[in-house]
């Protein structure tokens, strides 16, 4: 009997510290999965973010570089200009690249940098104990909301890969999920096109994933799973909002 | 008088909230204190250790490169802090994670078996609190009594914890008695 399936070569052996129904453990195993497939590893840079994934740089088979809180895309920007023979990627949460990071995100997608950045949408601040983010729904108790998102105090949240699509330089910009094994492909195949355009040296590209916290939702990891499904689908809907073409 | 503690273990023991509760006796004691901890970034595990100074004068400094004591409750906590531990310091050991002695003849050194404890009381989460009866007792830091009183105001808003948690400090206590 043949292999079916192996550990990708991209991913370490190195246990995570990831809290148990975290989905970064998933969202890692994707990108190596493609990096594996796509030929790449040799000339892949990772760029890891302040935040649960701030150890990303134990569990991948490739260079990694770790950035001050949100400079990740300005990292990217130095290392792709100097080395653009280079895969680079960042990998943010909601808080390096939608809070600290909303400037560096920002121009570095509009200067049309050719790198790709992985945004893990999980409505909250995920490390530093799940507090209110630009990305949390109205109405969601966070441990800075206790009593709800409040949005005639704080606004809507943010839908950073709309923000990122109204800019008119060419870029792919897409949003998927890895709530269910129907979206988990669908996230593969965004991540594959994204790092595929930048293997054409085309644009900037951005995978938006909405991702659980179930630790900071105070829900176990299914019913997290299920909470995104319900609650932040309707608001961030999945799909390409930009292609390069 | 200054005393020292460092309480060290991994994310999820309850290292913080025992070293809580001594400062917070020794305070009821009316002693100067300060508390200090130290954790990684990560949500689950990963290290956690807290600093307790007790001073019957205005603590000079929180951080403490040589604390008197040391309550270890995983090995490479013990590892990283036995060396630093004051001559004829207490070493309290979690003998239930940690099968090697702390590597020092000149400490008082004591392994306690605090998770089977906690265990056989009907909470493995009871440990911390297993320790640091067993701690108190072993090196009089603070009064006995005080930190039993204190346990239970710490407890005030879950009573039901409360016999859980008496039945912890004594089992500590007796796994320390020489």
């Amino acid at each position: 009997m043949g292999k079916t399936y192996s550990k990708p070569l991209s991913l370490s052996d190195a246990h995570t510290h990831y809290c148990p129904g975290c989905t970064h453990g998933v969202i890692h195993r994707l990108i190596a999965e493609v990096i594996d497939e796509l030929g790449i590893r040799g000339k892949m840079v990772g760029i890891a973010p302040v935040g649960c994934a701030v150890l990303a740089y134990n569990y991948f088979n490739f260079d990694f570089q770790e950035a001050a809180h949100g400079r990740a895309p300005a990292m990217a920007t130095g290392i792709k200009r100097v080395r653009p023979d280079l895969m680079v990627f960042t990998y943010q949460g909601d808080g390096d690249l939608a809070s600290i990071g909303m400037g560096e995100i920002v121009h570095a997608a509009n200067r049309g940098e050719k790198f790709t950045t992985i945004f893990v949408n999980n409505a909250v601040y995920g490390m530093t104990g799940g507090q209110m983010a630009p990305t949390t729904m109205p109405e969601q108790r966070t441990s800075t909301s206790p009593l709800g998102r409040d949005v005639a105090e704080v606004g809507m949240p943010i839908k950073v890969a709309e923000l990122l699509a109204a800019l008119q330089t060419p870029a792919y910009v897409v949003r998927q999920a890895v709530l269910k094994p129907k979206y988990i492909v669908k996230a593969k195949k965004a991540i594959k096109q994204a790092f595929t355009y930048q293997q054409e040296g085309r644009c900037f590209s951005l995978v938006e994933i909405v991702s659980t916290c179930p630790t900071n939702w105070g829900l176990t990891p299914l019913d997290a799973l299920d909470w995104a499904e319900d609650k932040m689908l309707d608001y961030y809907p999945l799909g390409e909002y930009k292609t390069p073409e | 008088m200054q005393r020292e503690v460092m309480f060290a273990g991994f994310g999820g023991q309850g290292i913080l909230l025992s070293a809580k509760i001594l400062a917070q006796a020794a305070m009821n004691q009316g002693y100067e204190v300060s508390w200090v901890p130290s954790y990684g970034p990560e949500m689950r595990g990963g290290t956690a250790y807290c600093m307790v100074v007790i001073s019957d004068r205005p603590i000079g400094s929180p951080i403490i490169r040589n604390p008197e004591n040391l309550v270890a409750m995983n090995r490479p906590s013990l590892e990283k802090f036995a060396p630093v531990v004051q001559k004829d310091g207490v070493i309290m050991i979690n003998k239930s994670l940690i099968s090697i002695p702390s590597g020092r003849t000149d400490v008082d050194e004591i392994a306690v078996p605090v998770g089977e404890i906690a265990k056989e009381l009907g909470d493995m989460r009871a440990a911390n609190i297993v320790a640091l009866g067993a701690f108190v007792a072993r090196s009089g830091i603070v009064e006995y009594d005080v930190l039993v009183d204190t346990v239970k105001k710490e407890f005030g808003k879950k009573p039901k914890l409360i016999p859980l948690n008496m039945k912890a400090l004594d089992k500590g206590k007796e796994a320390a008695a020489r």
